[in-house]
Order: structure tokens, then C-alpha cells, then sequence
């Protein structure tokens, strides 16, 4: 008794090589490395992913790069809060 | 002879088995015969059929049989069974597959499961047998049960056997010696060797000593493979005949036969095996390959034992078979017992669905591994996570969307499959008994290896049966009693009491109701759950969840499991009983000297001027006997007073016809006033009507009878004192209560209080059960019975608002439940409510309804003149009278049908209309019969199916409600019946129900389902996503999660988590999700591993880590696997060695350096080419044939020089080689294998280099080595 379906993580390999192949390989530097990058972070959450299976792959691929981009968006912006309290403090004093 | 044994092995005979026991106190074992024949079923119960199997030459005889033909059914169906000659099992099984191939059942099993099922038996049972000329009789007594958990090991003799061969690998050449050892765990034991002669003396010697020694067990490794191989020695050295078994079989017949005796290569989790045909030796003795049986590995001789006893199976057979094998056995054991057909093949196919529905295939649910270091980090298991949820969520091909739930069915979560609530799957069952043995064994593991688990069989399950406390009419002896069918049958079984002539309330053809006999009454533990079926009339009954229910259904009654009933079905109700001899007359001085003890006996006595002759006639007889209890002079008195004591009544030989003329009377001994009341009595109305109030309104003492009547209802009063004096000839002393408007008549006489308790069975008050329908009134007439429920009613009762009913309420169920039947005798429509419970009680209560019903019930109820002229006008009227029940229901009549079809269905109306009044149903009925040549002949029958329906004496309630209940007794009960109509009325109203088939309920899935596949996999998702939740409540992070497992430690994982939270967690995960959950370990620290590509992101499968208990944890690394080079594997041992030294981050980085030093000074040992080749072997299991391979893989080309060497390789089997030259031009040079070694070869000392790098990087990433913290690189 197999599983009917793919799993995620192959479907997503393959998503990723049509990808580079039909896609990236038309890119230039630096946009090239973004977009390694945005697939990077679909397989950092292929576990979510793998557990809502749809027919389409090509959705969870897109919402774990969504929710990678708001989490680096978070990440900057706590940065940028971290570094104007720092640059604020430096001019008081 | 007579003796204990256990059943060592089962062989086929004509007509008959032979079987081996094992004799204790190690004794010769004993061969017997015994005259058996196996079982086939074929479903095609034709009497053509039938012929056709018993002309086959192995077939005895062929019998028609229940049995339940599909998993979802709930009741048998008549097949074949069909009597084999286990000697021609097979072949008659394909002769029959010709013919009947998909109607085949029950024929593939195995001449051992055939015995053991059907006589009860399983192997190594132990068991006192007798013998008598070689025949074993069927007198058996077993000595220890097939639910037994602690059983006797059987004492095997044991044999060890090994060959040696010129080539050794290859066993090939000559055969140089045979090893023989007695004891297969003593490794000091000398073996006995046969060597330095030629081949057929070493052969012949050595079996002769085996026939000495004569073991029950020979082991041997690689047997499978070198017997054969001997096999063809022997035969060149011409003792070919030589017995290896204890019975006929040669050794010459074990030479292989190439093409049916190859073995075969299956595929198991992504990788390929093989497994090779198993040599069963004959005769009583077994042989295991421990090479070829993966259970021996596991659980040794005992595991093979426990797996052999449960699935009833050959050990021969199980030794070389995977656990799915047992598994498969035990679900087929549990079917045949529920008599359930096994098939031949997987039958039950995934159900079509939409593709979009396979979104629900999704597998366990990971939680990918934050990739790095994680130090104190606490491991929790799920236990046997599969298994368990099939257990503890009823997965089971049959329960995953079954027919029979509609709303209640539980959803699989996030998917669109339900699981059955109302039967348990047989998976399901079959995997409890395994799981429950398995907890048993664990808890007893550290006490003896030997312990073992029993499986629970959980025969009570699915039992069609009544709750004990229903209710239902009894007629027995000319009496009809009203009995709670527990309590009744529970009598009949304890004092085997006689029920020959009892007969329960059923119906005929004609739906009319009748007695129908009683032939077999059934007890069984009841199920933890029954199903209790609420009708829209307040009728209801609670039975098993298989009980079988009538419905109607196409205006016949048809049958369907309780289970499978849905809200909206109609149900037949009674409506009337059947007609019974009234039982009219009281003979109060029969009962009198029937149950008064003779002590009494001076205190009754019997009055009438008919006495004075009789007494005077025997005046010496009487003085006879007065002498110990009377003086002489009171017969003078007796004599002009016209009286006599009870105790000389008999003497007298008063006749029969002239005791209605007597009164009796009770009074003091010496004397004093006696109220003489008639001794004989014709029960009537008003006399029904007087014990009906009195149990509503009455009360007793010792000495008398007090009633209280309504201050308003003055005529009562007087009716009371006219019917007392005319009846009883009692006055009635009547006194006016000073606070309330009542009345108390109060009835001074003891024989009156003692012939209410005696004669007409109503106790003194409601602890002693007054509130009960006397017998004498169930088995009255009409009059009688409408007598009784308007006294009743006068007392208790009450007239609606809007005078369209009457009630009687009362807080006791039962009683209520009991008037329901009483007004079915006189043909009152009722209707059953409760309120709802209010301070722990609740109130029941009959209404009384319909035109018919009130107008005779008014007739007898006491009333005012004022209100008897309003009620007869309402009733004229006659709104709001309906009886529901007594409805026809259109569409399920086929009254609609019908009715359109002709078009009167809107005259008087019928359509639109769920039913319609019967009166109205009889018009149409009518409008049909005149139109009926618009009918075609099938309506036409229709037609007469219709009349008969409406002119039954049946109501039909709808079904309002059907709940699951934890039983309350131990027991439920049933009653088989003789009549053709296999029912009788039960239950709360009186329901018409399917009677008991002794039989228990569901086929036997010897497959998987897809679906069910998906369901188990939902609610492993579901486990964990709920862990998560839980863990993230602690404030813990889970690092890693993989299906059944899940990794937490601290936010700050300097510090770990404290026992105490630990233990919570564990208990809250389980309480949650209802799964059992282990704390598997705590970690100093783990390591996940990182995709080899990939450093960011986490892999599931590949991980370390070093427990507190000093152990490692170790996943898909090199050390595992079992195709790395002995070399690896030593280099990462001794890696792991350094880190166990390791508690922080920064000794685990001191660590790596070491490793990384010893890495060198490993690679500098292999370029020295000093490395022996036994330490750089590569075992890898070959994926397909030699011939299949296109690429020049290296197992390809060591499977190439193992077909070249003339041996040919199967899919699966392992090939050793060293890697000589990887980069050769000359494929074939590139490897070597193990068989070719002269032992003076060059391996690839740089191709073994690059092993032990990817083993070092394998065990730390360089990304660790740089920075061995947790890489933080995502989620800040």
C-alpha cells in the first residue's frame, strides 16, 4: 500500500530544476543569487508544506517564499530599530 | 494411553492429519493419526452447485451454511461448505478455482490453520491427549488456553548442522567435513565433526548420528541454500535416500528444481531483498535457516514460538516469513471465529473519488531539524504510533467511511474520511491483541526472555443481543406475563428451567400479531457500548449494535442492523396482542390452602349454611383431628353458626361446584368479630376498576385498606361504598380529611388486605412493587383492562386542557413501560413521553390518545355528568386526535406510489404528506382497487403487498433518535424463534425486532485500504501538530519532529529541562491526544545533519547524539549502514568515542579537531596499502539480475563476475567485493568480489580516502566544524 502522490520535496526538486532551467538561466547577477536564495527558503519550509497537500505544488511554493520574505522583512526591521536606538543613545551622548 | 504433550506438527493424510506431539519429560516423540477434513466455502448456495462439488473425487460431503460473506455485513448469508481430503487440499482448491474461482472462500488457508481453526487448537499447545492404536481420540483436555500469557516452553531437542566445502563461498567442490553441535547457544561445545572419508560415508555417518540424537529442531545457517547443494553430493554419492526428517522424505528430493524452487526478491522500504525458498524437512522435525528468517534474529526459537501459537501457522513457514505473515494470520483467526468468509484474494478495492480528494495522501507529518548542535535536549516517542492509532482510533478497512454512520461518524482530521463509531474494526482488534501482549511483554522483559503475550480475544464484541432490562410480553403455561428479559433468561440458563412452552409476541405473514414459540434462548457479555433507538411515539429498546431491526421499506418489513438505522426510518410498533383465554374467576380458598402455612390456619375460616350437613356428616373425622388444636365443645359452636376453621375445611369433601356459595373470614383464635367476605370471585370492570385505583390511590396495613378519593368527587365515595358492600360485604368508614379536600374510606378486614396481596398479586405498597400490572388484569379481557386503566386514571391520571388526551404519569419507568403493553391488550393507542430529569428523577408518562381509545377509555373513567357531555363532544369533533403511530407512512407503503399512479393521490390527500390516517389510507385503498387496471402486474402485487400492510395490526414510529450507551449489565440477551417471521415485540411500547442468530459480526480484511492507509497517517499528523502546541505551552522549542518521535530542549539549551516537567509534558501529550507517549531519552547533546548540497536545511533521517545513560543514538550515517567498509565504520566509532567526551559547545569543538587529527592517520594507514581487505569489503544487495543492469555500477559489475563464475544472482541477495581500481579502463577490473580474492590484491587506497572524507563530513559538516553552534541562519 504506497502513497498515490509525489512527495512535496521531489515535486519541489523538480519545480526548482524547470525553474533554473527555463528561468535563472535567463538572469543576471545579483538577481540570479535572490532567486537561489527564495528557493533556498521554500525548502527551509518544505515541512509545512509537505503536510497541505494541493493539487497545484506551485502555491506552497510561493506562500513558504512569502513567509521567508516576512520573516526576513521582521528580521530588518528589528535591525533597523536595534540600530536607530544605538545611533539615537550615541547622540544623546 | 494417556499423556501430556504439545502439538509439534501437523501433516496431511487421507482423510484425515497426522500429528506430531511432543511428549514432556523429553520422551520419544508420538505420531497419530486423526480423521479430519478441511473447509472450503463457496457463496453460490445452488443446488447445482452443490451436485457439481460432490461428484469431485476429495470432497465428502458439501452442507449449506451461514456465514457473513462481506466485511461491511451484518448478517449471514446461506453458503457451501465444502468437506476436503486434506491429503488433496491443493489440488482439489485448483480443480474448484476452475469454476467457482471468485466464489472461493476460505481456501487458501493452510492445512494448519484448517486443523487449528477448526478444532480449536494452535501449535505448541499443551494439551492431555489419549491414544488408543495410533489414532488420537477427540477427548482432549487443553492444559493451557490460546489467551493464556504464560505458557510451558516445549522442551525442544536441538541440532546444530553446518557443511564445509572446497570453496567455501561458493559451495562448490568437494564436501571436506559436516559439523554437528548439540547445543546452538553453548559456543564452547566440541562440535562432532564428519570428516577425511568420502562424501556418501561422511553423509551417511552423519545423518545416522543426527538420527540418534533424533532433534525436533534442526538449525542450521544457510541451509535454504547448501541442502540442495548436499542433496546433489548425496545423490552422486549414491545414498541419496538418506531421511533428514523424521518421515518418508529423501534427501535427494530436496535437489533444487530450478524454475518453482528460486526463491524470491521482494521489495521492502525503497530496498530490494531475497528471500530464498525454505527446505521444510517432513516427519515431525523442523529446520530454521537462521541466515533465512528474520524472526529468529529477533526473537529467537521463543519468538518463532509466540508468532506460531497466535497466527496458528507451520514454524517452518513463520521461521522464514516477515511479520505481516503473522499479522495476516491473526486477523484470519479472528475472522473465522466470527464466521466470517476469508478470501481468496485482496477483494476490497479503493472506492472511486474525485483526484482532488487525494490531497488527503500526505504521509507523516516532519518537522524539519533546526540543522546543528543542540545541547540537553529531551527525545519523546509515540509507542508503536501506527499500530496504536489503528487500535485507539478503530482503523480498519471496514470502519473508514463505513455505510452505517451518518453524523456521528468521527472525521479523520483535515481530511474528508470518517471513522466508524459503531463497530470495531477487525484491524483494529487484531492489532490490540498484539499491542497488549507486546506491553505485557515489556513489563516482564527484565524478569525471563521466555515471557511472552496472550492476545485478548475479544469474542463478546458484536453480539446481537437486548439490554437486559427490556421489557417484553412472555406467554407461558396459558399465562401472559410481562418479564425483564435479563432477569427471565438468566433464570432459564442458571436453573435450567423448562421453556418449551413459551412463546413470545411475533407476527405472521399477514403481519397480524401472534404467540410464536420460543426455540433457543441466548445470553452473551455484552458489548462496552449498545445502541438505544428512540421512536417518535416515546417507544423505544437498546440493543447491540448488529441487533437486526425491521424497517419498512417498499411495504415489506425489511431487515437492517441497528447500527445502520437512520432518523426518518419507520419501525414496526405493536399495536394489539393477541387474543388470550381470559382468566376471569378466584377461588379464594384454593389459593388460601395453597399458601397459607398450616400455623394459619385456625385463623381463616370458611362460612356458609351449605357447610352445616357436610360438618355434621364428618363430625367424627373432624373430632379426630380437632383433638391437638381445638376442644370439642367449639364444633358446636362451628355447627350453629354454619363456620368451620380452614384446617378442616378439606375434610369435609365439600364439592367443588357448591365453593362460590362460601365467604371466608379471619379473625383471632379464641374468638372475636370475623368480617366474612365471599370466598369466590368473577373478576370484572368494576372490580378492575376498584384495584386499578387502589394502586394509584390506595394503601394497606396489616388489618386494613385505605383509599383517598377527592372531596369533590363525592359520587366516587359513594360508588366505593355501594361496590364494597356488594361486593365484599365490608363497610366503608369514610372521614372527611380537616386540611385537604379529601376523603379517606378506610376497609377494616385482614382477609381483604391478604387477598389483595395474595390473590391478585398487588404488594402493600411501591418499595414491594404495587406498582405493577397485576397478572390477573394482563391476562383479562378488554373490559377488564379499560376497567383497570379508569380506576387508574381516577386516581393518578389526568384530562387534558383540551380534552384530546388522558395521561397517567408516575416517576416509576418501568410501570409506565408496563401499562403501554396492558393498553396494547385492549387496543388503546399510547404514546410514551418523559420529562426531562429534574432533582435525579425524571417522570414517565403514558398518554392515552386517538377517538377510539378515549371514547371506550371515557366510557369507563369516572365523571362528572357536566364533564362526560363536554368530552363527547370533543371527541365527536375529533381534533387533535391523530394516532401517529397507527399512520400508515406513505412513500415507505408504496401508498404514494400507488396513489399517483391511479391520481387520487390529492383526494383525500396522500402526496406531500409523510403519513396518512388509516382511514384515509383505506379510502385510497379502496380508489386503487377500482382503478387497478391502470396498474401494471407488478403494482398490482404491489397492491396486495399495501392491503396487507394496512389491514395489519402493526403501527409504524419513526425513528427519532439513535444513541450510542455504555452497557449496564455484563450480559445481553435474545431469544431465538420458531415462526417463519424471525422477530418478536420488546422494548419500551413494544417494538417489532429481528431475533437472535448466535453469530457475531464482521468479515475478516486480510488487506489494506488506501483509505484507511490515509487516515492513520491524518491522525499521526494531527498527534504531533498537537504536541507542538503542548510543547510550545511549556515554553519549550521542538527542534526536530519526525512522524513518532519529537525533540525539545530549553530556549536557553545550556540548562535542561527538570524531570518534573518532563513527566507533566509526557502525561499532558498523552492525555491530549490519546496516544501513548514515551519519554525516550535525554540527550547531553544531538547533532542533525544538514542535506550534503544543502547546509542549510535540515535532514530528517540523519542525525547523532549522545544520551545521558552514555549510549549513542545514531542515524543514517555510515555506521549504520550495512554496505560501508569495516574501515568506515571503525573510523566513525572512534570519532564518536572523542565527542562522547563532550558536554558544551566549546569541548565538542576540541573534540572535532581530535577527529580531524585522526582522520589523517586513518588515511595514512590506507595509503600504505597495509589495510587487510576483510576490513575493506563493501556488502551491497543487488537490485536486479546481472542481464538488467545497463550501467557499470559496482554492483553491477560484481554481479556480472558472479554470473561469469556460473552463480546466478537474484534481485536482493548481497555481493561483497573490494574496490580495486575505480578509474580501470577495464570495467571488470574496477571491483573484485569476495569469491575471486586470492587475498594479494592493491585496492584503491584513494577511492577508500575519499570514503572515510565523506564518512568525517558526514558525521561533521565543515559549516559544524567551523561553528559547531546551532546555524541560526533563518528563524532570528
Amino acid at each position: 500500500m504506497g502513497r498515490t502522490l509525489p512527495s512535496y520535496r521531489r515535486m519541489l526538486e523538480k519545480e526548482r530544476f524547470l525553474w533554473e532551467k527555463h528561468f535563472a538561466s535567463r538572469l543576471r547577477e545579483p538577481h540570479r543569487t535572490s532567486f537561489t536564495t527564495l528557493w533556498e527558503k521554500a525548502f527551509q519550509l518544505a515541512d509545512a508544506a509537505s503536510a497541505n497537500t494541493r493539487p497545484l505544488v506551485y502555491d506552497n511554493i510561493v506562500m513558504s517564499m512569502l513567509t521567508a520574505q516576512q520573516v526576513e522583512i521582521q528580521r530588518l526591521n528589528r535591525e533597523l530599530n536595534r540600530l536607530k536606538e544605538l545611533l539615537s543613545s550615541q547622540d544623546m551622548t | 494411553m494417556k499423556l501430556h504433550a504439545w502439538l509439534h506438527d501437523i501433516e496431511p493424510a487421507e482423510w484425515g492429519v497426522r500429528l506430531h506431539w511432543l511428549p514432556e519429560n523429553n520422551v520419544k516423540p508420538i505420531e497419530v493419526f486423526f480423521p479430519f477434513t478441511a473447509e472450503f466455502y463457496i457463496t453460490k448456495a445452488d443446488r447445482e452447485t452443490q451436485a457439481q462439488l460432490l461428484s469431485h473425487l476429495h470432497i465428502e460431503r458439501v452442507d449449506i451454511v451461514p456465514r457473513f460473506r462481506f466485511i461491511h455485513d451484518w448478517k449471514p448469508v446461506d453458503v457451501l461448505q465444502v468437506k476436503v481430503n486434506p491429503n488433496h487440499l491443493q489440488q482439489t482448491y485448483f480443480d474448484l478455482r476452475k469454476h467457482w474461482d471468485e466464489y472461493m472462500h476460505n481456501a487458501d488457508l493452510s492445512l494448519y490453520q484448517h486443523f487449528c481453526f477448526q478444532m480449536n487448537l494452535f501449535p505448541y499447545v499443551y494439551a492431555e491427549i489419549e491414544i488408543i492404536n495410533n489414532r488420537l481420540q477427540p477427548n482432549w483436555r487443553l492444559l493451557e488456553e490460546y489467551t493464556d500469557r504464560e505458557y510451558r516452553t516445549v522442551p525442544f531437542r536441538t541440532l546444530w548442522l553446518q557443511p564445509r566445502f572446497e570453496n567455501e563461498h561458493l559451495l562448490r567442490g568437494r564436501l571436506l567435513a559436516l559439523s554437528v553441535r548439540r547445543s546452538i547457544v553453548d559456543s564452547e561445545e566440541k562440535p562432532v565433526i564428519f570428516e577425511d572419508a568420502d562424501e556418501g560415508t561422511m553423509l551417511e555417518e552423519c545423518f545416522r548420528y543426527i538420527r540418534q540424537i533424533d532433534p525436533d529442531i534442526i538449525f542450521t545457517r544457510g541451509g535454504d541454500t547448501f541442502v540442495p547443494i548436499l542433496a546433489q553430493h548425496a545423490v552422486q554419492a549414491g545414498v541419496g535416500r538418506i531421511r533428514p526428517g523424521r518421515g518418508p522424505r529423501t534427501l535427494q528430493s530436496y535437489i533444487k528444481r530450478p524454475n518453482t524452487q528460486r526463491g524470491h526478491s521482494y521489495a521492502s522500504y525503497g530496498r530490494i531483498y531475497f528471500s530464498q525458498h525454505g527446505i521444510y524437512f517432513d516427519g515431525g522435525r523442523h529446520h530454521y535457516d537462521v541466515g533465512n528468517s528474520f524472526m529468529y534474529k529477533d526473537g529467537n526459537i521463543e519468538g518463532i514460538h509466540e508468532l506460531v501459537r497466535l497466527g496458528c501457522s507451520n514454524p517452518q513457514r513463520i521461521a522464514r516469513g516477515t511479520i505481516g505473515t503473522t499479522l495476516t494470520a491473526v486477523q484470519m483467526r479472528t475472522a473465522y471465529y466470527q464466521h466470517i468468509l476469508i478470501p481468496a484474494r485482496k477483494a476490497d478495492a479503493e472506492n472511486f473519488r474525485p483526484a482532488w480528494s487525494l490531497a488527503s495522501d500526505v504521509g507523516g507529518l516532519v518537522f524539519s531539524p533546526d540543522v546543528g548542535l543542540h545541547l540537553n535536549v529531551t527525545e519523546y516517542d509515540f509507542l508503536s504510533m501506527y499500530p496504536n492509532i489503528m487500535v485507539h482510533r478503530n482503523i480498519s478497512p471496514e470502519t473508514v467511511n463505513c455505510n452505517c454512520c451518518q453524523e456521528e461518524a468521527e472525521p479523520v482530521p483535515l481530511t474528508d474520511h470518517t471513522i466508524c463509531v459503531r463497530r470495531p474494526g477487525l484491524v483494529s482488534l487484531a492489532l490490540e491483541n498484539i499491542l497488549t501482549r507486546r506491553e505485557y511483554f515489556k513489563s516482564k522483559k527484565k524478569e525471563h526472555q521466555r515471557y511472552d503475550r496472550r492476545q485478548k480475544v475479544l469474542k463478546w464484541l458484536l453480539v446481537t443481543c437486548f439490554d437486559s432490562n427490556t421489557i417484553l410480553p412472555i406467554y407461558s403455561k396459558g399465562k401472559l406475563r410481562l418479564v425483564r428479559i435479563g432477569p427471565y433468561i438468566d433464570e432459564i440458563i442458571t436453573n435450567t428451567t423448562d421453556f418449551e412452552e413459551t412463546a413470545v409476541v411475533g407476527v405472521d405473514e399477514n403481519y397480524k400479531t401472534i404467540f410464536n414459540p420460543v426455540e433457543d434462548v441466548v445470553r452473551l457479555p455484552s458489548p462496552p457500548n449498545l445502541f438505544r433507538i428512540q421512536l417518535d411515539t416515546g417507544r423505544e429498546f437498546t440493543v447491540t449494535g448488529d441487533h437486526t431491526c425491521f424497517i419498512l421499506d417498499r411495504g415489506v418489513l425489511c431487515e437492517r442492523s441497528a447500527a445502520n438505522l437512520k432518523k426518518g426510518d419507520f419501525l414496526p410498533v405493536l399495536f394489539s396482542m393477541p387474543s388470550i383465554e381470559p382468566w376471569l374467576e378466584f377461588d379464594i380458598i384454593s389459593v388460601l390452602l395453597k399458601l397459607l402455612p398450616p400455623s394459619e390456619f385456625d385463623k381463616w375460616r370458611v362460612q356458609g349454611s351449605e357447610l352445616i350437613p357436610y360438618i355434621q356428616s364428618k363430625r367424627s373425622e373432624i373430632e379426630a383431628a380437632m383433638k391437638e388444636f381445638h376442644s370439642v365443645g367449639a364444633l358446636r359452636t362451628w355447627l350453629k353458626d354454619g363456620f368451620i376453621p380452614l384446617r378442616y375445611f378439606e375434610i369435609l369433601g365439600f364439592p367443588l361446584s357448591l365453593w362460590n356459595t362460601l365467604s371466608v373470614g379471619y379473625g383471632r383464635r379464641v374468638g372475636g368479630k370475623i368480617f366474612w367476605i365471599p370466598a369466590y370471585y368473577t373478576l370484572d370492570a368494576d372490580l378492575a376498576f376498584f384495584l386499578g385505583y387502589f394502586i394509584g390511590d390506595g394503601s394497606t396495613r396489616q388489618s386494613f385498606i385505605r383509599l383517598s378519593v377527592n372531596a369533590a368527587d363525592i359520587d366516587l365515595v359513594n360508588w366505593f361504598d355501594q361496590f364494597l358492600i356488594h361486593r365484599f360485604k365490608l363497610q366503608v368508614s369514610k372521614r372527611k380529611e380537616s386540611h385537604t379536600a379529601m376523603f379517606t374510606l378506610q376497609i377494616n378486614s385482614t382477609a381483604l388486605v391478604w387477598i389483595l396481596n395474595h390473590v391478585f398479586e398487588i404488594p402493600r405498597n411501591r418499595m414491594s412493587g404495587k406498582h405493577e400490572v397485576p397478572p390477573m388484569i394482563l391476562n383479562g379481557s378488554e373490559e377488564i383492562v379499560l376497567g383497570f386503566l379508569a380506576g387508574l386514571i381516577a386516581s393518578d391520571g389526568d384530562i387534558g386542557a383540551e380534552r384530546n388526551y388522558v395521561r397517567i404519569s408516575s416517576r416509576d419507568h418501568s410501570f409506565i413501560e408496563e401499562l403501554a403493553y396492558l393498553a396494547a391488550r385492549a387496543n388503546l393507542y399510547t404514546i410514551i413521553g418523559k420529562s426531562s430529569p429534574r432533582k435525579g428523577s425524571s417522570m414517565c408518562t403514558l398518554v392515552f390518545s386517538g377517538q377510539d381509545t378515549l371514547e371506550r377509555l371515557f366510557d369507563k373513567i369516572y365523571l362528572k355528568k357536566v364533564d362526560r357531555d363536554k368530552i363527547k363532544k370533543r371527541i365527536a369533533i375529533g381534533s387533535g386526535l391523530r394516532k401517529i403511530a397507527y399512520d400508515i407512512p406513505v412513500k415507505e407503503s408504496l401508498l404514494l406510489r400507488l396513489t399517483q399512479k391511479v391520481r387520487t393521490s390529492r383526494n383525500p390527500r396522500v402526496s406531500d404528506r409523510t403519513r396518512v390516517p388509516r382511514e384515509i389510507a383505506l379510502i385510497q385503498l379502496q380508489k386503487i382497487k377500482e382503478r387497478s387496471d391502470r396498474l401494471s402486474s407488478n403494482e398490482y402485487r404491489q397492491l396486495g403487498v399495501l392491503e396487507r400492510l394496512i389491514e395489519s395490526n402493526l403501527g409504524f414510529a419513526r425513528v427519532r433518535d439513535i444513541e450510542l450507551v455504555p452497557a449496564r449489565e455484563k450480559y445481553v440477551y435474545c431469544f431465538s424463534v420458531k415462526n417463519k417471521i424471525h422477530g418478536f415485540i420488546a422494548g419500551t411500547g413494544g417494538i417489532l425486532s429481528h431475533n437472535c442468530f448466535g453469530y457475531q459480526g464482521y468479515r475478516n480484511a486480510r488487506f489494506g485500504r488506501i483509505e484507511a492507509h490515509e487516515a492513520i497517517s491524518a491522525y499521526s499528523r494531527d498527534a504531533l501538530t498537537q504536541t507542538q502546541h503542548i510543547v510550545a505551552d511549556y515554553n519549550l522549542k521542538v527542534i526536530a519532529g519526525i512522524v513518532d518521535s519529537i525533540w525539545v530542549k530549553q530556549e536557553d539549551d545550556s540548562t535542561p529541562i527538570d524531570d518534573i516537567t518532563i513527566s507533566q509534558l509526557r502525561e499532558q501529550i498523552e492525555q491530549k491526544v490519546r496516544l501513548p507517549v514515551e519519554h525516550a531519552a535525554n540527550y547531553h547533546w544531538i547533532v542533525f545533519l544538514p542535506r550534503r548540497h544543502d547546509p542549510a536545511i535540515g535532514v530528517l533521517n540523519r542525525y547523532y547524539g549522545l544520551r545521558k545513560d552514555g549510549t549513542f543514538k545514531v542515524r543514517g550515517i555510515e555506521i549504520r549502514q550495512s554496505s560501508a567498509p569495516l574501515i568506515v565504520k571503525d573510523f566513525q566509532t572512534h570519532v564518536l568515542k572523542f565527542l562522547a567526551k563532550a558536554r558544551t559547545q566549546n569541548q565538542f569543538k576540541q573534540q572535532v579537531h581530535r577527529a580531524k587529527k585522526l582522520l589523517i592517520e586513518y588515511k595514512d594507514r590506507l595509503k600504505q596499502v597495509n589495510v587487510p581487505l576483510s576490513e575493506l569489503m563493501i556488502t551491497i544487495h543487488t537490485s536486479r539480475s546481472p542481464d538488467e543492469y545497463v550501467n557499470k555500477s559496482r554492483q553491477a559489475i560484481a554481479a556480472k563476475q558472479f554470473s561469469n563464475l556460473g552463480v546466478h544472482i537474484e534481485p536482493g541477495m548481497k555481493v561483497d567485493f573490494i574496490l580495486i581500481d575505480v578509474n580501470a579502463q577495464d570495467p571488470m577490473k574496477r571491483v573484485k568480489i569476495k569469491q575471486l580474492l586470492r587475498g594479494d590484491e592493491r585496492y584503491d587506497a584513494e577511492e577508500y580516502c575519499k570514503l572515510l572524507d565523506r564518512a568525517y563530513e558526514n558525521l561533521i559538516p565543515p559549516e559544524l566544524e567551523e561553528q559547531p553552534i546551532t546555524l541560526e541562519l533563518f528563524w532570528n
